[in-house]
């Protein structure tokens, strides 16, 4: 949790080409304060990269060596998520549709409107900060889930399915008392006020 | 009134002998001459004379001052002399005189004082009145008395004052008692420069001592004179005129010219002294008119010489003239036996004259004679060639100026079948000719009439003629005129040429052949003149600017002459104004012609123009076609730069609104736009000169660059299909003669082809070569290698047929253009390929002239 104080800033990764699109990325995008790094190929990105750093993704299709959608889909499938935008020249578009489809939360056309690239960055940054904030919850939940003894782990996992006390009970063979019990350690070591509470941190976990 | 006079004075003339009426004309002259000449010139000389003398006055008046200068110096110097003398010292040396002595000074008379050497004094012209000794302070001791008065009182101060005065010594000319005396003090010292006293000469300015100054004579002419300044009155003259002394200047005036100047020298005088150099007035008047008469005697001689010059001159030329009248004179009685003159004495020019007159009557009575004599002879002659026209063998008519039959010769009568009686007194032009030639024989004769003379050439001229049996004949008629002394006459030749004719027509009708051609046909000799040249040479003829019988422009005479030297058949291409003409040269040695036989070839020619033409056409097309399926490639490769600006421009404009962003960072990106828009500008003028039509041009070009460009073009295609081009490039530039748009166009279609063919590969492994260099044979050689499908055996034989093509998309054309256009620039372009594993393309061309010189040395 404490992570969001020493981490980098979000940073906007240019992987382009050509060297004077990315120059001039750099140039626009450094006129908002947002700090700019540039990579001339997918590979180079890769090497540089590490997951968790938080950011989004200016990626040009159309590029020597591995393309923007191998990128695209090498990163989906190593469960790295960081935000990657689009950038298409003239006519690009079933490319385009393929980049969405593939996970691209937005596409821009060259020549840049500047506006709209920013707001699009500033979108994307936000959105990685979402995921990122979502990601660091999902992951207390689950360290508490690991306080649990195996049978309180088995509690919640009914209750949170729905089933009454008198149920549980039964289902383990012990007295309701005792599943009442249970409950009220597992409600305490989650941290949850209430069952709908305990409902969605399940939820959350089992995504 | 004067009518009568002039046979009277030209009488008078005659009588004259010639050179008395030159001596009395030479004397005229020389008179005229003096009368002219005498006034001007003695005005002349007056005025040279005063200019003269006055420039003469002013350097006697120098030298005489000179003189007079060296004089006193000489003085002055004896005067040193003295005082430095040993007797002096040994004097002066064991005195001792006392300022407070009151003694008056001693004075030596008869004898000599020890201490002045007696032939130094008396050595001088002018011997000084008193030589005085005085002490340091100036006062007199001693005085050497050796004129007759005492010392004048007023010395001793005088003495006193340039003694303290002058230092070392003193020169000057002062008045002591009414006479003029040279004062000259000297230092007496010792041999340490002690000053132990001074020794003071007085001379006495006098006339002796002037005539002495000037070392002359005392009655020379020149008078030298003192004169006081302020009164302007002589003090004392040179010479022994007793009334110069005390006269004043103006008074004299009158007597002399004078000549003032003043002293430089003894400044210190007291008086104003001027030196006054005097000369005679009738010296000078003597002078002048003597030299004035002299000149009069020179001009008087020169009028002399003047008048006997020309008196000379005019008895030579009258001579001159009487020689060469007398010679006509001789001739004329030697060759025409006329009487010659006798012009013993008188005016022998005028005599001449009148003789010449009749002299002139008489050779016309003589030419008359001749004339007479001539025109016997010649009607002598006239019968002997009477004789010789019987005898011809071509009909001569001999008639009248009226055109009436004279003569009639034999022959005449055989071949118009008239007699000599029946014809003779009629018009010749209506017994013989038909009405069509009457008129064209009528101005025949005119025109000889008219000629007469001017050449002996008779006019010829065609004509008809008719027997008396009404025969037509083709005659030939020549007339000369005969003029006799009282008529003029006409021989008139005709000749039957109706045998000719018709021999002429026959070749006529042969030459018509090349004549009717409808092709050019010519006959040039060796020096280039056109003999022969049908109506179809017309066009021809008139392109080289030369007419028949007029010589070909220099190029072609040299053509003509290789043909006839090679003796052999050629055929040469010319291009005029209305077309193109193929010309064979065919040489006819023995005859030193060639004859031409020309072919029209314009519509051939256009034929292949059209085509060449259309060609250009075609693969302008093509290339069009390659542009258009590149569009989106370039349109995309444009699309860079300029987004690369939009982008930078944008952040430009972010900063510079918020107020941040260095300035050498906003240099930086501005620069970076210029260089995109350059780089935009790149790709579009590459794209525009592949657009353009243009005239096929050859120029050298490097076939690096020309692959390089292409690659350029395709930047887009390769990179969507990820295939970087492998260039292996012959680092020497490779130089050949070509279009460079067009073999840009076949690298292009060979490396789209290339890249077409691998996208049938997997991505990793798609690989172009593009090679370029020299082969072995010295070609210049492009070549395309990928490892693409391949092309099957089947394929490679039709592969550069028009619209062969294996692509879904494409007309099949590239290759064929490709092959076209190569075959256009005398290269070769050929494919190699094993299916499966790739094809190889390579075009061959040659190289550029230079690079091959470069490559041979």
């Amino acid at each position: 949790m404490n992570q969001s104080d020493s981490a980098p800033p979000p940073t906007v990764f240019v992987v382009d080409d050509d060297e004077a699109m990315r120059n001039s990325l750099r140039w626009l995008i450094e006129s908002v304060g947002l700090p700019v790094e540039c990579h001339e190929s997918a590979e180079s990105f890769l090497d540089s990269y590490y997951p968790g750093r938080s950011g989004c993704l200016l990626l040009d299709v159309r590029m020597p060596g591995m393309s923007g959608l191998e990128l695209q889909e090498y990163l989906r499938r190593n469960e790295i998520n960081i935000p990657v935008i689009i950038i298409t020249g003239h006519g690009d578009v079933p490319m385009s549709v393929r980049a969405m489809k593939e996970g691209a939360i937005d596409f821009i056309e060259k020549p840049f409107n500047d506006e709209l690239l920013l707001d699009a960055i500033r979108n994307a940054l936000a959105v990685n900060e979402k995921q990122r904030a979502k990601q660091a919850l999902r992951a207390e939940l689950a360290a508490r889930m690991a306080t649990l003894t195996p049978r309180e782990h088995e509690v919640m996992e009914m209750v949170t399915a729905g089933k009454s006390n008198k149920e549980i009970a039964s289902a383990l063979g012990v007295s309701a008392k005792t599943v009442e019990a249970h409950r009220a350690k597992v409600m305490d070591k989650m941290q949850a006020g209430s069952l709908a509470e305990l409902v969605r941190m399940s939820m959350l976990v089992q995504e | 009134m004067r009518e009568p006079h002039r046979p009277l004075f030209k009488q008078l003339l005659r009588r004259v002998p010639m050179p008395v009426l030159a001596a009395f004309f030479g004397l005229l002259t020389a008179a005229a001459v003096w009368i002219v000449i005498d006034p001007i010139q003695t005005r002349a000389i007056g005025n040279i004379f005063r200019e003269e003398l006055r420039a003469q006055l002013e350097t006697r008046a120098r030298e005489s001052m000179l003189r007079f200068d060296s004089f006193v110096q000489s003085y002055i110097n004896t005067a040193r002399l003295l005082a430095n003398h040993r007797r002096m010292a040994d004097y002066l040396e064991p005195l001792v005189w006392f300022s407070a002595d009151e003694d008056p000074p001693r004075v030596y008379r008869e004898e000599q004082p020890l201490w002045l050497p007696a032939p130094a004094i008396q050595g001088l012209p002018v011997q000084p009145d008193y030589a005085i000794l005085a002490d340091t302070g100036g006062k007199i001791r001693e005085i050497y008395q050796l004129a007759r008065r005492p010392l004048p009182q007023e010395t001793e101060p005088e003495l006193k004052h340039a003694i303290t005065n002058a230092g070392q010594q003193a020169a000057y000319m002062t008045r002591l008692s009414g006479s003029l005396y040279l004062v000259i003090a000297e230092r007496v010292e010792d041999a340490s420069y002690y000053h132990m006293g001074s020794l003071v000469l007085l001379v006495p300015v006098n006339s002796r001592f002037l005539d002495a100054s000037q070392q002359r004579a005392p009655d020379s002419e020149i008078t030298v004179a003192l004169v006081d300044g302020d009164a302007q009155v002589i003090l004392v003259a040179s010479g022994n005129d007793p009334l110069l002394k005390g006269a004043p200047m103006t008074s004299i005036r009158d007597r002399y010219v004078a000549t003032v100047q003043s002293f430089f020298e003894y400044g210190n005088t007291p008086l104003n002294l001027l030196f006054a150099t005097l000369i005679p007035r009738d010296l000078v008047d003597a002078t002048r008119s003597r030299i004035i008469a002299v000149e009069r005697r020179h001009r008087l001689t020169g009028a002399a010489i003047v008048g006997l010059i020309f008196v000379l001159l005019f008895i030579l030329v009258s001579n001159r003239i009487n020689r060469l009248l007398e010679r006509v004179a001789d001739f004329s009685s030697r060759a025409l036996h006329i009487e010659q003159p006798a012009p013993r004495g008188g005016n022998r020019l005028l005599i001449m004259e009148d003789w010449i007159r009749s002299f002139t009557q008489a050779v016309m009575r003589a030419r008359e004679e001749m004339r007479e004599h001539y025109t016997a002879e010649i009607e002598e002659r006239e019968a002997l060639k009477t004789a010789v026209l019987d005898a011809s063998l071509d009909p001569i008519v001999t008639i009248d100026q009226y055109g009436r039959i004279v003569d009639f010769n034999p022959t005449a009568e055989q071949v118009f079948g008239y007699r000599q009686e029946e014809a003779s007194g009629r018009k010749l032009d209506e017994l013989i000719f038909d009405r069509g030639s009457r008129q064209a024989f009528n101005s025949l004769l005119a025109d000889s009439q008219r000629e007469q003379g001017e050449s002996g050439q008779p006019v010829l001229r065609t004509l008809t003629a008719r027997s008396k049996e009404g025969r037509i004949l083709p005659v030939e008629v020549a007339i000369k005129p005969v003029r006799l002394e009282n008529q003029l006459l006409f021989t008139t030749y005709i000749r039957d040429i109706s045998e000719r004719q018709r021999q002429a027509r026959e070749i006529e009708s042969l030459a018509a052949f090349p004549a009717e051609s409808p092709m050019p046909v010519l006959r040039i000799n060796r020096p280039g003149v056109v003999i022969y040249a049908n109506r179809a040479s017309d066009p021809l003829l008139e392109y080289w600017g030369c007419g028949r019988m007029q010589t070909v422009p220099i190029y072609w005479k040299r053509v003509v002459e290789e043909v006839l030297n090679g003796g052999r058949s050629r055929e040469v291409e010319v291009t005029t104004h209305d077309g193109i003409y193929s010309l064979l040269l065919a040489p006819v040695p023995d005859l030193d012609y060639v004859n031409v036989y020309g072919r029209d070839i314009t519509a051939v020619r256009r034929a292949e123009e059209e085509a060449r033409h259309r060609q250009n056409e075609l693969i302008h097309v093509s290339r069009l076609s390659t542009m258009g399926e590149m569009a989106t490639g370039i349109a995309h490769e444009l699309n860079q730069p300029l987004s690369a600006i939009v982008n930078f421009a944008n952040g430009c404009a972010r900063r510079l609104r918020l107020g941040i962003g260095e300035k050498e960072e906003l240099i930086a990106a501005m620069e970076q736009i210029a260089a995109q828009a350059r780089r935009a500008g790149e790709i579009i003028k590459r794209l525009r000169s592949m657009v353009a039509r243009k005239q096929p041009v050859r120029e050298e070009v490097d076939l690096n660059l020309l692959v390089s460009d292409a690659c350029a073009l395709l930047s887009h295609e390769r990179k969507r299909l990820g295939v970087a081009v492998e260039s292996r490039l012959s680092p020497a530039p490779v130089v050949a003669r070509v279009d460079p748009v067009q073999i840009e166009q076949v690298i292009l279609n060979l490396l789209r082809n290339a890249l077409d063919a691998l996208e049938g590969r997997e991505m990793e492994s798609r690989r172009l070569i593009v090679s370029t260099g020299i082969t072995s044979e010295g070609q210049a050689y492009i070549e395309v290698q990928d490892n693409g499908t391949g092309i099957s055996p089947e394929d490679l034989k039709h592969l550069f047929d028009p619209f062969f093509t294996t692509k879904k998309s494409g007309m099949g054309m590239g290759l064929s253009i490709s092959q076209t256009i190569v075959t256009e620039h005398n290269g070769r372009i050929s494919a190699r390929s094993v299916p499966g594993r790739g094809a190889i393309f390579t075009v061959e061309l040659p190289l550029s002239e230079s690079a091959m010189e470069s490559r041979v040395s």
